[in-house]
């Protein structure tokens, strides 16, 4: 138990450092902190239109205090889900998030719950037998998809879709989200899969196989009641610390697609230097990876007794 | 008197906000003279191993002295303790890992020599590898191209080559098969023979320590007695 | 040998990549600052035509190549130093120091990588230093963990212990013994994170943060993008990128593995050469209660070098009922495999010639489902317990009971109340709270019950059993002993190195030394005139019998001596016959392999 305890001191730890390296980067860098607070396009219009509304902002920002006291009103206003105001898009940058991140994870969802499980399954399956046709097939295959970008995949695939004329647009979202998430899938199943067969490989080497071949089971009963179990945990493990990497490559994939989430919102507010948006997506972001992992770990100790009853796991 | 332990206490605790303190060694005290060999026996996990590193002067005992020759030598300066132990060495239980594996045999063997700045040359360790029935040819290799046997006798070589007083000897056979265990022990005996070292040998075998030990002493629920 | 020319793939596709960053002013045909007709297709004096803004593409993508390996490479070592400085201090110092380290690196691994280095970009601003720094500054966590845990396995090895006991200080052990042993993986790690570098770089400048003076492969990318090449369908402008990009990210990969497999020194055959000439010409006797019978059995392994091993040479043995064999010998004889090769499980790349019959009839021709009955039902194996002979995630109850529930259709309630019965009979005290514990809740003699009552729940025939006293002290051996001389099994096959035990426990004793039976007799005539001369030196070097050494060690290599008699080296009695292999002879009720004892 106190082993799960610690883990999970871990996470608002976590959430408390992100936090605070946005603050480091708005209050501490050379610059007006009122440019990184507004974004440039906001901060020139107010500085050229309204002076006197920059100088409220100011007060209002607590920025005529010393640094540390700023602190903790920052913190706080990000607890109340205040992330600033987008002037690029005119309204609250929550606004803005809220919507884009449910076209984000419309994609992540489904992209993280079938390649989790077709990447497993399909990594089992090679790695169990080593040398035999799905290994000799696959493994050459994803390797390559794996070495490839996920947004130069998006691309080839694009252009492949173009060509043969199968590409759906963007008429509806469903028809829409179909090749970006193709694109996240193919990709991310690759990783997993090359994760699963060595894991399991590795496995088969134990002791343990052979009591389980000598108690008489098949080859289907040892792998499903006792190599899959031991090899289940671990590869939850990589998958929650890919989670990070995932959300990274969808960024990227949905730029190639003008899938209009987080990865377009991202790519806009760098081309119009809109701080706040920036900071807040990066905010939001992570604190999804920190919960995806959260859970990840109570996965993870709900499947491996060692960790649930507090054995020597380092 | 040569060796003298007062009173040794250790624990290992396992976060560093002292939670779940686990004794290795509680209470150990036991003097040993020049050229004799005592014996220290217990069960697995009695913490015998612990004691030993702590007898080496690897580990520091969290409670207790060890006196060399009178001198307490946790007591010691930093340069003073280095010299001192050059006068202790030991020997392991597992002979597949006493040796960096990236090395030859032949700068295993030197290293002593080198880090106490002694003289040493390929003559020298050929000659050792003979004391202990070796020939010339395992000094080229790596360890992981010999057998338990022929480790632990390079061990042996390598710990009595700067001249030690006291040889702790952890287990030295217990990884080995019957046959090489008497082997082993018999070149112990031998070279203990040669040069009057004193040896520590713990063991959780009686049979073994009964053998070759002048006194023995038990280590029983973290208590030596 | 698939691995293998991955490796060599790998590494020349990084070769060639290389060649293109030293020598890309003599290789690419034009400057980057003429320009020519913006959007030329290939063909001409443009291979691959040219782009938006009237550059040649092909020269573009040269100088590109550097741009993109130049920041990967320094990017990934300089991650790849600050991952190395704090997993080694983290796993050297422990406690305090490793504690807040590992936290940190905890946290940064949490953070999702490319948000947060597209924020430190924006703010900072693109610039090819701006980014390798915020590259490194991202991704050393991975390295410092993987270093740290290697760190923290060697930091207990004997010989850091024993160079600390010379009194050698911390520097020289970090770099004499620690950094030497962690060398293949701090390399692989600087190949894999060059990879990863290139990837992100690739990526932020792909949403347009890469330094626009310098167009790396993902600035190429992002000008396609900007300039409309995807749309019109520009492929000599996109895919050239897009295939670098891949094939850099492909090489380094290979190569990094490559270093990750290699275990830095090559192993020296120590094998003996394949020689199936060993024919055995002693007569076998057809006992009609017989239940395994070998003939001839021979196993062999490949070895690191490539070449096979004999782990196993021409074994005949016949296991009958009421038999209790105890195996013995030096390690490395051959034993445990003849145990796996009677129910062959062995593993795989195993190649085996011989019969094994059971119950009169060639195993060979068995189908799956009658080894499996043969396996689970007829007799019992039980492996070492050292290492992971239980399945370390699943409950005890479960492993004892999986055979009952399996092979008889026993439902679980009913299996798992046997099998507490019969843990309780071994002497495993609190069985109804400890039957849904798992195997690491348990010491090493416990477990020892545990797979012993694994495989003894079905009262099966026949007890194979793997150095079931190995580590155990004296209480847990008698207990042991106890439980096995008190089985329903007709006949056991024991393999054990302890004398103890098999005078406790063996009728017969068969000794085998290089995969040979030398010698096999009756306990009680083994153990007061063993014949053979192994046999003899084996028990003259018992404590019990002053520890006497007959037939020493010989300096230099074992091995070579496959058409002589296998202990020739050794031996302090031969002959000029013992250059033949000798056969078994029969002498006094034992079977003798030495010339000594030809009639």
């Amino acid at each position: 138990m106190k082993l799960i305890f610690q883990k999970f001191l871990l996470y608002p730890t976590a959430f408390i450092c992100i936090v605070s390296i946005n603050f480091f980067f708005i209050h501490m860098m050379p610059g007006d902190p009122l440019v990184h607070l507004l974004g440039e396009e906001g901060y020139y219009y107010l500085s050229t239109q309204k002076p006197a509304i920059l100088e409220r902002m100011k007060k209002e920002h607590h920025l005529d205090l010393p640094v540390y006291k700023r602190y903790p009103g920052y913190f706080k206003k990000i607890l109340q889900c205040d992330l600033g105001w987008s002037n690029h898009y005119g309204t609250q940058v929550f606004h803005v998030i809220k919507f884009r991140l449910k076209r984000t994870l419309m994609l992540l969802f489904p992209a993280v719950a079938v390649s989790t499980l077709l990447g497993g399954f399909l990594g089992a399956l090679a790695g169990w037998k080593t040398r035999g046709m799905l290994d000799k097939f696959l493994t050459p295959g994803f390797l390559f998809l794996y070495s490839i970008p996920g947004y130069c995949l998006g691309l080839m695939l694009l252009i492949f879709a173009f060509h043969l004329d199968i590409f759906t647009g963007t008429n509806s979202t469903g028809s829409a989200a179909i090749w970006p998430m193709i694109t996240v899938i193919l990709h991310s199943t690759a990783y997993k899969y090359m994760i699963m067969r060595n894991s399991l490989h590795q496995e088969l080497h134990e002791t343990y196989v052979v009591t389980a071949f000598s108690r008489g089971l098949t080859d289907r009963q040892v792998l499903f009641r006792h190599v899959l179990k031991n090899a289940l945990p671990p590869y939850i493990a990589v998958v929650a610390l890919n989670l990070g990497f995932m959300v990274g490559g969808t960024l990227l994939v949905e730029i190639v697609f003008s899938w209009q989430g987080m990865g377009t919102l991202i790519y806009e507010a760098v081309f119009s230097r809109d701080y706040p948006l920036l900071s807040g997506c990066f905010i939001i972001l992570s604190l999804c990876v920190i919960f995806a992992n959260a859970m990840a770990e109570l996965i993870h100790a709900y499947l491996d007794p060692r960790v649930r009853k507090g054995g020597t796991l380092v | 008197m040569l060796l003298k332990a007062v009173k040794l206490k250790k624990s290992f605790n396992s976060t560093w906000f002292k939670t779940g303190e686990t004794p290795a060694v509680v209470d150990a005290g036991f003097s040993l003279n020049p050229g004799e060999t005592i014996g220290i026996v217990g069960k697995s996990g009695a913490g015998k191993t612990t004691l030993g590193l702590m007898l080496a002067g690897v580990i520091k005992p969290d409670f207790g002295q060890i006196f060399y020759k009178g001198e307490d030598i946790w007591a010691l300066t930093r340069r003073k303790r280095r010299r001192m132990q050059q006068h202790i060495q030991m020997i392991f239980q597992h002979p597949e890992s006493t040796f960096n594996p990236k090395w030859k045999i032949s700068r295993s063997l030197m290293e002593p020599c080198r880090l106490h700045k002694m003289p040493v040359s390929e003559d020298t360790i050929i000659k050792w590898a003979e004391r202990v029935g070796l020939a010339e040819d395992v000094l080229y290799r790596y360890p992981m191209q010999l057998s338990g046997g022929e480790l632990q006798r390079i061990a042996i070589a390598r710990a009595m080559s700067i001249s030690p007083a006291i040889l702790v000897l952890d287990e030295p056979v217990s990884m080995l098969d019957t046959s090489t265990k008497a082997q082993i022990i018999r070149v112990i005996k031998k070279i203990q023979a040669s040069t009057c070292a004193a040896c520590i040998f713990i063991s959780h075998d009686v049979d073994i320590a009964r053998l070759i030990c002048n006194r023995m002493y038990k280590l029983e629920n973290h208590v030596l007695r | 040998m698939f691995k293998r020319n991955r490796e060599i793939f790998g590494t020349l596709i990084l070769l060639f990549f290389l060649g293109i960053t030293f020598f890309g002013d003599q290789v690419a045909p034009f400057d980057m600052d003429q320009l020519f007709a913006p959007y030329l297709s290939p063909g001409g004096r443009h291979i691959l035509g040219t782009n938006n803004i009237g550059q040649d593409i092909l020269s573009e993508l040269i100088n590109a190549a550097r741009i993109s390996f130049m920041v990967g490479f320094v990017a990934a070592v300089l991650a790849t130093v600050i991952g190395t400085v704090i997993g080694c201090a983290a796993g050297y110092y422990r406690s305090v120091v490793d504690d807040v380290l590992m936290r940190i690196t905890d946290i940064f691994l949490l953070i999702p990588a490319l948000p947060l280095i597209i924020i430190l970009v924006s703010y900072i601003g693109p610039g090819i230093f701006n980014v390798i720094f915020v590259i490194s500054i991202s991704s050393w966590p991975g390295t410092a963990r993987v270093v740290r845990a290697n760190v923290l396995k060697l930091r207990e090895y004997p010989f850091i212990m024993n160079a600390r006991s010379l009194g050698a200080n911390d520097v020289y052990i970090m770099f004499r013994h620690i950094l030497p042993n962690t060398r293949e993986l701090i390399l692989a790690k600087v190949t894999l994170a060059t990879a990863y570098a290139m990837l992100t770089e690739a990526g932020i400048s792909f949403i347009g943060l890469g330094d626009p003076d310098h167009t790396s492969w993902g600035g190429m990318l992002h000008d396609v993008m900007e300039g409309a090449g995807l749309i019109n369908g520009l492929w000599w402008w996109y895919l050239p990128p897009i295939l670098c990009i891949s094939l850099a990210v492909i090489g380094f990969n290979f190569t990094g593995y490559a270093f990750l497999n290699s275990d830095g020194i090559k192993a020296v055959d120590q094998g003996k050469k394949n020689n199936f000439s060993g024919k055995n010409n002693s007569p076998v006797s057809r006992d009609t209660d017989m239940i395994f019978m070998a003939q001839n059995l021979c196993i062999s392994f490949k070895n690191k070098a490539g070449n096979r091993v004999m782990a196993v040479d021409s074994v005949d043995l016949t296991v009958c009922a009421k038999d209790k064999i105890a195996v013995m010998g030096e390690t490395g004889a051959g034993k445990s495999i003849l145990l796996l090769g009677l129910l062959k499980l062995l593993p795989q790349g195993a190649r085996v010639s011989g019969a094994i019959e059971y119950h009169g009839r060639d195993m060979a021709g068995f189908s799956d489902e009658e080894i499996r009955r043969i396996r689970g039902v007829k007799t019992a194996y039980v492996p070492q317990a050292a290492g992971n002979g239980l399945n370390p995630v699943l409950n005890i109850g479960s492993q004892v009971a999986e055979r009952q529930i399996i092979h008889f259709k026993t439902d679980k309630k009913t299996a798992l109340k046997q099998a507490q019965t019969l843990l309780a009979d071994m002497g495993i005290k609190n069985i109804k709270k400890r039957i849904s514990d798992y195997p690491h809740q348990f010491s090493g003699g416990m477990k020892q019950r545990l797979l012993l009552a694994s495989a003894m729940l079905s009262k099966s025939g026949v007890l194979l059993a793997d150095e079931p006293t190995k580590g155990l002290d004296m209480g847990n051996k008698k207990a042991i002993l106890e439980i096995i001389n008190n089985s329903s099994a007709k006949a056991c096959v024991i393999v054990t190195h302890d004398f103890w035990f098999a005078k406790r426990f063996a009728t017969t004793i068969v000794v085998m030394f290089q995969g040979l039976i030398v010698e096999s007799g009756p306990r009680e005539s083994f153990f007061s005139t063993p014949f053979h001369p192994f046999s003899q030196s084996l028990l003259a070097a018992l404590p019990s019998r002053g520890l006497k050494v007959r037939c020493g060690y010989v300096p230099g290599r074992l091995g070579d001596f496959q058409t002589g008699c296998p202990f020739l080296a050794r031996c302090d009695v031969k002959t000029g016959r013992c250059m033949q292999r000798p056969p078994l002879f029969r002498q006094k009720g034992h079977k003798v392999r030495c010339w000594h004892y030809a009639s």
